[in-house]
């Protein structure tokens, strides 16, 4: 009985990127491009590509010039993995033993699953059905080996039948360039006039070692199945999900402290169980009718300990309001990531027990918000207000600090006003300068200004700009 | 204030300074004089590459050109170096020579300590590195530089308008206190105008391979780096150090006229001055060259020749050469001299050229004129393989210091500048080529800009897109680096590099001056042009094997003229292999003008091209030729001219000959025309000689449709009108190679194949044009072929047994070592050839091509023999020893497998033709042979199926594209019109076997098939399992 | 007048407190200002665990440059709160100030910003906190001081209000901007060519001690604060032409 299905998609990612575009777009010809020594070739093509005359493999430039507006992306291989994953996910849910075959195929072992399905054919129609929710182009067969599965299908000659001797004969049929040996080993199989897989099965094990070495002799103990092929199967990802009944409708955020106290020891323990640590909290507050409320309560830092998470969920649910009573509660953690064992210091001073600034800001940013908390941060710009910002404080943020392009390390005030303020330069004795500035030409508004030191009546030093519309205040010395 | 000085520019970087300077030399030039400089400094990084092209501009304004150049120093900072005198240009050279060739191309290396005891002659400009502020570490160095150059060091300071001028301001001026260096007023310009800080910053981006928005750190923030006027200096720089500016460039009065070239002195024999020398070797040759004694108008020529040179004391130069053709002809090395050398007598009398004066009407003018007063081009080829030979005789005879190749400027064209510009702007990559894609090159009517503006709308519509436009054009003819001239030695009496710059050129031991051909003609030195010629090669080898086998004598100057029998082969349009006129327009062409004398030839070379294409004088000729025209001549005096093409002028001495003859043009004016003619496009200067000609014409009583026809066939010739010096050099080759391929047709087939790649055809095209002359020719194989292609004896004549070489991927020693222990009797077994020591890849390389037939059997057993003990020992199989015997399971090769094996292992096949066998299958009922055309009448409706060997779209074709289709009986051609093109866009660009229906058009026994629709049977051949792609594809 | 041993007994136990001489013993923990003049004047400078109230006549006359030497030595977070203006990345790396130790807070709400403030002052991970706010009461000053004594922080609230109420400030400063005095120095520049005196000029900061803990409050004071601003030259009004 032929325990083995594979199923090949042979334009993974493009099909999966044709799914998420408005329909209009879907018939028209695209391709995915990939560049091999120097050379960028179709990778992947749409149905109406292949019509007008594109081959996979063909050069970038032949393709643009047979089809007029063709549309042309990058190939990722990141991009797929990913989408192959999620597939993955979803085949899982009817078959245990599943194995990922980057970058373009999965691998089931199905002979658990005949008697559940009642018989070979139930069982492939059942798994033909689950994948069309996907609108993917697909290739499935069946094998007696992984090899021989995988052949079949990535040769688009899926075979589905229970009797391994309808795959032999299949598998002669293959032509060698499509039975994934090395250019080397193909060319001098073709030199002796092996143009068939069939041929290659008819010589002895013994001249064929002698002839091809040892790796074709273990190819086709692969093949038969004779060799033990030892797979590792696919895991789902890890999360936490917990839902607590209240006893009595709860109208208010604080009088639901104390279930979601419970919840989150719950929490704490679903981590500590894992070593993991999370930065994003989700609370679900169930009513009688209607959709939950849903509160996303986000750390700065990874946190795990539940007093941590309390108080920084408290601080959040104080900003919301309730519209109905509550009738459950449900805490939920999606993403996770290892723990960081975050270096303490051996012989802590008194002040500094705890060295990282983060605590303040998640303090500080769950109380006033994300947007009250800011970086002074550095940029590489040529226009006075875009070289210094304020940006809200994020945790593994790298700051730029200008220290390396020196050539940039210019006087500059101390201050600097959020909008250049028109003046009278009559107030004004000018110092030094002029400083001219005058470039972003290859931007929509390119800038031209003369900038000066002044000093007012106050003596106090200002930095001061004249352009084509007149004189302005933009920062202060000090 | 103190009396205002006129300014003078002491740092102005050119864009020879490769992605710094964003002008031109003339530009800066240009810009300084408008803005009333006294004097402007072109000082390139490490380089005087543009030097010439600043003193060409300088020469017309009454402004000095200070010479110098720049170094950058990592702890120093920048060296400015300003030429006082002869001597000081000389040191400068020097010391850029140094820095260079201690890298690889296009960089440089410099201690200050190179420093010592050099540049005496020149004044030193210092502009320190200042960020760290007045250190003790720069007051050191600003001591030890005061050590290094004394008096003739000076400080440079640039204000620029930047946030740190007053810091600078006082550090410079307590510099000055403290060393005593004084400080000159020297901006740091890198263009003539602000206009241009644009494209500054855009060379600044392509430098550091970023979009500008990553770069901001590099580019300046303002355009103040371009040439200031007088007012606006005294507003920055106190007029004290403006003073000393001016102070700086009057040390300085060196002028690059000053450099005179003394030829290598050693070529005169002690007691001789050249010009005696040089008249006693041109009247030996003489005697040889002419043994029936002078002609008088020969001799009056040579008298004319020799008095000319005398006095423009060019004599050194004929000996140059001589020498070197001496020592070719000394090796055996095929030489000829071409260019405008071929219209002189004296150098065929000194054996540089082989063209006889009398064969072609010799216009000396062309060659030296008293009036332009510029040394001579002499252009000599070699034979491709031996060139090495001579270039490496030039360097031991004159030594490396002494001899160099000359430099070509590799400028940014069209495609270039749109990308690197593009990225520059922050384009992707695939955008730039899809616009790239929308622009066709030769289209003359609108140019690239507006074709791009139409085609992608959107592009003008943004700021970015309008910016693209604007700085590709500019950025259009700016240099991007040097590489070498293909074979221009310039030889000096003394060190080379005192006179020019030397570089390393990117090929080993070979070395480049920076100055290119212009500015060789600009300074009048003398360049030696060594050039390879692929058939020069082959002539000789064809040569050999006549003597070798033939016991004949023969070499280029004993063919016997005239021969009837070879010009009869080659009006049948059978030039398949012969120099020059072996393309498929030539062949169209030769049944139409039937050469059947040299000078038709001589026509024939220079009428295929896009000069008289273009100029419309092609089918005039040929209707006089046959005789429908009437010959007709304006005036005596166009006759004498025009006489020989029938009133039609072909070549380019006519054009001038007419402007002097019918218009009243001086020999000069008449070579100034040459020279517009050749780059009309670029600069435009024919338009001023437009009313010159036509003027002097009507002037002399010619008609003004005869004037304006004359102009528009000048304008026509552009850069294509072929000179008649040069088109008869190559008709020599080209009626050797004819005479050769009609009478010794084995030498003549076997020495091309065995100097491939050259020509017009591949190996396979040649050998099926053997066979269809009737000759044998014996496939390779490992008992008797040798690595390159042999005559062997048969029973009557000879046969050509093709050699080893033909297999792809083989190396020519292994196999030659192989051959030599060959026994007589052959080899025995494939053992043999592993005990030899033929390694395992070589072994079955070989069995792939079938050569191990004799050994081994038919390709798939031999190749399974070779595999044998290729396998490492399996301890499990080793006991099992199977006889030799082919397994039963091992299939035969069928034709097709091996017709497909064949080509795919040395891209040539005995067998049968693949057509041949389609057609034996019926798959190619409908359609005709290539030969059975013959036959088919005037319009008739034909189809034709073959291997798609060559695809040709010439510019002047207009849009037109002509492909040739290979069967087994020949070649059809195919005119493809571009609405055909469009139509069957797939089968156009993708076929590989392509079956053409069409109307056949015959003129005479020229046939073209003008194609309706276009089929591409690829899949046939697929169905054969056979991939032939041997399409030649010219574009 | 001689001290008697009771006396002295009360001035060793602190009870005593002497107008002008600064008792050795009760060396405060302090934090040098970077000002030779002011340090005197502080008895060493900064208090350490300390609410200091700068009240400024007109904001961007000298406040920041008085205040730059203490940001610079930070080695944990300096926060800034409510700041007059954006703090300028380009002009605090020109003066080598480590950009990733500020943190600035922005919050309009008053009550909201003295409860940040007050967190603020309490974290361990804090050393300076700089606060412009204009109005706080005694209660809320009295909060901070303790925070800011319980945490050893040192915290400075710029206010333009001139309110002579009595506060639990440790330190209260009246600042009455810049003045500028010529001292005789060596050459000097000058971008355009016409020669001129080699006279430099000096930022004098004019500033009173309206209370200190070292001693009685002082008016009338001047501290030279020349570090970190643009050098001054004295122009007879005539602009520079561009």
């Amino acid at each position: 009985m032929n325990k083995w299905v594979y199923v090949h998609f042979p334009h993974l990612l493009l099909d999966y990127q044709l799914a998420l575009q408005p329909p209009e777009l879907t018939d028209a010809p695209q391709i995915l491009v990939t560049s091999q020594q120097g050379q960028r070739l179709v990778h992947q093509a749409t149905a109406a590509a292949l019509q007008q005359g594109v081959r996979l493999q063909m050069a970038e430039v032949l393709a643009s010039t047979l089809v007029t507006h063709l549309q042309i992306r990058d190939y990722h291989q990141q991009q797929e993995q990913r989408v192959l994953q999620q597939l993955a996910q979803l085949v899982y849910q009817d078959v245990a033993q599943l194995v990922l075959v980057p970058p373009q195929g999965l691998l089931c072992e199905v002979a658990s699953l005949v008697r559940l399905h009642g018989g070979y054919p139930n069982l492939i129609s059942y798994l033909q059905q689950r994948l069309q929710q996907w609108p993917l182009r697909y290739q499935l067969s069946c094998g007696y080996s992984p090899l021989s599965a995988r052949l079949l299908a990535q040769a688009q000659q899926g075979v589905i039948n229970e009797n391994p001797a309808v795959i032999q004969q299949a598998l002669a049929e293959l032509p060698i360039t499509a039975c994934g040996f090395t250019p080397s080993q193909q060319q001098r199989l073709q030199e002796v006039g092996m143009q068939r897989l069939g041929q290659l099965m008819q010589v002895p094990r013994a001249e064929l070692g002698r002839r091809f070495g040892k790796a074709l002799v273990l190819y086709m103990a692969e093949l038969q199945g004779e060799l033990p092929s030892p797979q590792h199967y696919y895991q789902p990802p890890l999360s936490f999900q917990q839902y607590l009944d209240l006893l009595t409708e709860i109208p208010s955020w604080p009088q639901l402290l104390f279930p979601l106290k419970r919840l989150l020891q719950q929490a704490e323990a679903f981590l500590q169980g894992h070593q993991q640590s999370t930065r994003m909290l989700l609370i679900k507050a169930h009513h009688r009718h209607g959709q939950p409320t849903q509160v996303r309560v986000a750390f700065a830092h990874p946190v795990w300990q539940q007093q941590d998470l309390l108080q920084l969920s408290q601080l959040h649910l104080e900003r919301q309001q309730l519209v109905q009573p509550v009738l459950g509660l449900t805490v939920v953690i999606q993403q996770t990531e290892p723990r960081v064992a975050s270096n303490q210091a051996l012989l802590t001073e008194t002040k500094q027990s705890e060295t990282n600034i983060d605590s303040l800001v998640s303090l500080l940013q769950a109380r006033l918000g994300t947007d009250k908390v800011h970086r002074i941060t550095l940029h590489q710009h040529w226009l006075p207000e875009q070289r210094g910002q304020l940006q809200a404080w994020q945790r593994a943020q790298a700051v730029q600090a200008a220290g390396q392009h020196s050539s940039l390390r210019v006087k500059r005030p101390l201050w600097l006003l959020p909008e250049p303020q028109p003046i009278q330069v009559q107030d004004w004795d000018l110092h030094w300068g002029p400083e001219h500035l005058a470039t972003g030409w290859w931007l929509s508004e390119p800038v031209q200004r003369d900038y000066f030191i002044g000093v007012d009546k106050n003596q106090r030093q200002a930095w001061l700009f004249k352009d084509q519309q007149g004189w302005y205040l933009h920062g202060w010395f000090s | 204030m103190v009396g205002s000085v006129k300014p003078v520019a002491l740092h102005c970087l050119s864009n020879y300074s490769f992605l710094r300077g964003a002008s031109h030399p003339h530009e800066l030039i240009e810009q300084a004089y408008q803005l009333g400089y006294q004097a402007i400094a072109i000082t390139d990084e490490c380089s005087l590459a543009g030097i010439v092209r600043a003193y060409v501009a300088a020469r017309e304004y009454p402004i000095q050109l200070l010479v110098g150049s720049e170094f950058r120093l990592d702890d120093v900072g920048t060296l400015i170096v300003l030429v006082r005198n002869k001597q000081g240009y000389a040191q400068l050279c020097e010391l850029i020579t140094l820095a260079r060739s201690r890298c690889k191309k296009g960089s440089y290396l410099l201690q200050l300590d190179d420093f010592k005891q050099r540049l005496s002659d020149c004044e030193i400009l210092w502009r320190p590195l200042t960020s760290l502020g007045l250190t003790p570490a720069l007051l050191a160095l600003a001591q030890r530089l005061r050590g290094l150059f004394g008096q003739r060091l000076w400080l440079a300071y640039g204000r620029h308008y930047q946030a740190d001028d007053a810091e600078q301001y006082s550090l410079y001026q307590s510099l000055q206190q403290n060393t005593g260096i004084k400080v000159a007023a020297a901006c740091q310009v890198t263009y003539h105008q602000a206009s241009r800080q644009p494209l500054a910053d855009v060379l600044v981006a392509i430098h550091e391979q970023q979009p500008l928005d990553c770069c901001l750190a590099q580019i300046k923030s303002n355009q103040d780096y371009g040439l200031r006027t007088a007012a606006e200096l005294q507003q920055c720089y106190p007029a004290e150090w403006l003073a000393t500016a001016a102070e700086v460039a009057k040390q300085c009065h060196f002028c690059l006229s000053e450099l005179q070239y003394q030829y290598p002195a050693e070529l005169v024999p002690a007691g001789m001055n050249a010009t005696e020398y040089l008249r006693q070797l041109t009247y030996a040759g003489a005697a040889q060259r002419f043994p029936q004694g002078l002609k008088a108008d020969v001799k009056a020529k040579l008298e004319k020749e020799l008095q000319l040179i005398a006095q423009l004391k060019y004599e050194y130069f004929f000996l140059t050469i001589h020498d070197i053709v001496q020592f070719a002809q000394q090796q055996d090395i095929l030489y000829q001299g071409r260019g405008s050398a071929a219209n002189s007598v004296v150098c065929y009398c000194l054996q540089i050229t082989a063209v006889n004066p009398d064969q072609i009407d010799v216009l000396f003018e062309r060659f030296i004129s008293a009036e332009r007063d510029e040394p001579p081009d002499i252009d000599v080829d070699f034979e491709h393989q031996r060139r090495e030979e001579v270039i490496q005789y030039i360097y031991r005879k004159y030594g490396r210091h002494r001899a160099a190749l000359a430099a070509t400027v590799i400028r940014y064209r069209l495609r270039s500048a749109l990308r690197d510009v593009g990225k520059a702007l922050g384009y992707p990559e695939q955008e730039l080529r899809h616009y790239l894609q929308q622009i066709d090159k030769r289209d003359t009517e609108c140019d690239w800009q507006q074709q791009l503006s139409a085609k992608v709308p959107g592009l003008l519509e943004t700021q970015r897109g309008r910016w693209l436009l604007t700085l590709t054009e500019a950025i259009k003819g700016f240099p991007r680096h040097l590489s070498q001239h293909v074979g221009g030695f310039v030889i000096a009496a003394t060190n080379l590099n005192q006179l020019v710059p030397v570089e390393n050129a990117s090929m080993p031991e070979r070395t480049v001056i920076q100055w290119d051909k212009d500015d060789i003609e600009a300074l009048r030195l003398i360049k030696v042009d060594i050039l390879a010629l692929g058939m020069l090669s082959a002539l000789q080898k064809m040569f050999k094997l006549v003597r070798e086998h033939y016991h004949q004598d023969y070499h280029l100057a004993n063919i016997p003229p005239a021969d009837q029998q070879v010009f009869k082969m080659l009006q049948q349009a059978d030039s398949v292999g012969v120099f020059q006129i072996e393309s498929r327009a030539q062949m169209n062409m030769l049944p139409r003008l039937k050469p059947h004398c040299f000078y038709d030839l001589v026509v024939q070379i220079a009428i295929v091209r896009p000069g008289p294409i273009q100029g419309d004088m092609v089918h005039p000729y040929l209707r006089r030729r046959a005789g429908q025209e009437a010959v007709t001549y304006p005036s005596a005096a166009v006759k004498q001219v025009l006489a020989r093409t029938l009133g039609v002028p072909i070549f380019q001495e006519q054009v001038i000959k007419l402007a002097m003859v019918a218009a009243g043009f001086s020999g000069g004016e008449a070579d100034q025309l040459r020279r517009a003619m050749a780059n009309w496009k670029s600069n435009g200067e024919l338009q001023q000689f437009e009313h010159k000609l036509i003027r002097g014409m009507l002037a002399r009583g010619y008609s003004d449709e005869f004037a304006q026809r004359i102009f528009a066939q000048i304008c026509g010739f552009g850069e294509y009108g072929f000179p008649e010096s040069h088109s008869a050099s190559f008709a020599n080759l080209a009626y050797a190679s004819a005479w050769l391929k009609y009478h010794y047709p084995l030498t003549f087939y076997c020495a091309l194949l065995n100097s491939l790649p050259m020509g017009f055809y591949s190996a396979d095209q040649l050998i099926q044009d053997a066979r269809r002359h009737q000759l044998v020719v014996l496939p390779a194989n490992i008992q008797q072929s040798h690595w390159h292609h042999q005559l062997v004896p048969l029973q009557q004549g000879y046969g050509l047994q093709l050699g080893l070489r033909l297999v792809k991927g083989l190396a020519a020693d292994e196999i030659k070592q192989l051959i030599e222990q060959r026994p007589r009797s052959g080899f025995r077994n494939l053992q043999q050839l592993r005990d030899l020591g033929l390694s395992a890849t070589t072994l079955q390389r070989l069995a792939a091509a079938d050569v191990l037939g004799s050994l081994a059997g038919n390709r798939y057993q031999s190749q399974w023999q070779s595999l044998a003990h290729q396998a490492e020992q399996l301890p499990l199989f080793a006991h099992q020893q199977t006889a030799e015997a082919t397994p039963d399971y091992l299939p035969k090769p069928s034709e097709f497998a091996d017709i497909a094996g064949d080509y795919q292992t040395t891209g040539v096949s005995l067998r049968r033709h693949p057509l041949a066998l389609l057609r034996e299958q019926g798959w190619l009922r409908h359609s005709k042979s290539a030969q059975s055309l013959q036959l088919c009448r005037h319009k008739q409706l034909v189809t034709v199926t073959g291997l798609v060997t060559c695809r040709q779209r010439p510019g002047s074709a207009g849009g037109v594209t002509f492909i040739t289709l290979e069967d087994e009986t020949g070649m059809a051609n195919v005119v493809i019109w571009a609405r055909v093109a469009k139509a069957y866009r797939k089968a156009f660009l993708t076929s590989q076997l392509l079956t053409v229906k069409g109307i056949l058009e015959r003129e005479g026994e020229v046939i073209h098939i003008i194609a309706g629709e276009l089929i591409d049977s690829s899949e046939q051949l697929a169905r054969l399992g056979m991939q032939a792609n041997r399409s030649r594809d010219f574009h | 007048m001689a001290t008697s041993a009771a006396v002295e007994e009360l001035l060793r136990r602190g009870l005593l407190w002497q107008g002008q001489a600064m008792p050795e013993q009760q060396q405060q923990q302090v934090v040098a200002s970077g000002w030779r003049e002011l340090n005197q004047y502080l008895a060493g400078g900064w208090p350490v665990g300390s609410v200091n109230e700068l009240q400024l006549s007109q904001r961007f006359s000298g406040e920041l440059a008085l205040l730059l030497p203490l940001i610079k030595q930070q080695e944990s977070t300096t926060v800034w709160l409510n700041p007059p203006a954006l703090p300028y990345a380009a002009g605090l790396d020109y003066q080598q100030l480590d950009l990733r130790n500020q943190l600035v807070i922005q919050e309009a709400d008053a009550k909201l910003a003295v409860w940040a403030l007050e967190q603020a002052i309490k974290h361990p991970a804090v050393g300076l906190v700089l606060a412009w706010c204009d109005e706080l009461t005694a209660v809320q000053v009295r909060r901070l001081q303790a925070a800011a004594e319980a945490a050893q922080n040192l915290v400075f609230i710029l206010t333009t209000s001139s309110t002579t109420e009595a506060r639990s400030y440790v330190t209260r400063v009246q600042l009455h901007g810049v003045k500028v005095k010529s001292v005789a120095a060596p050459t000097h520049l000058h971008a355009s060519n016409e020669r001129s005196t080699s006279v430099s000029y000096v930022p004098i900061l004019q500033f009173a001690l309206r209370k200190r803990r070292s001693g009685w409050p002082l008016a009338d004071l001047e501290c030279a604060i020349p570090d970190y601003l643009p050098r001054w030259r004295q122009r007879s009004g005539r602009r520079l032409t561009a």
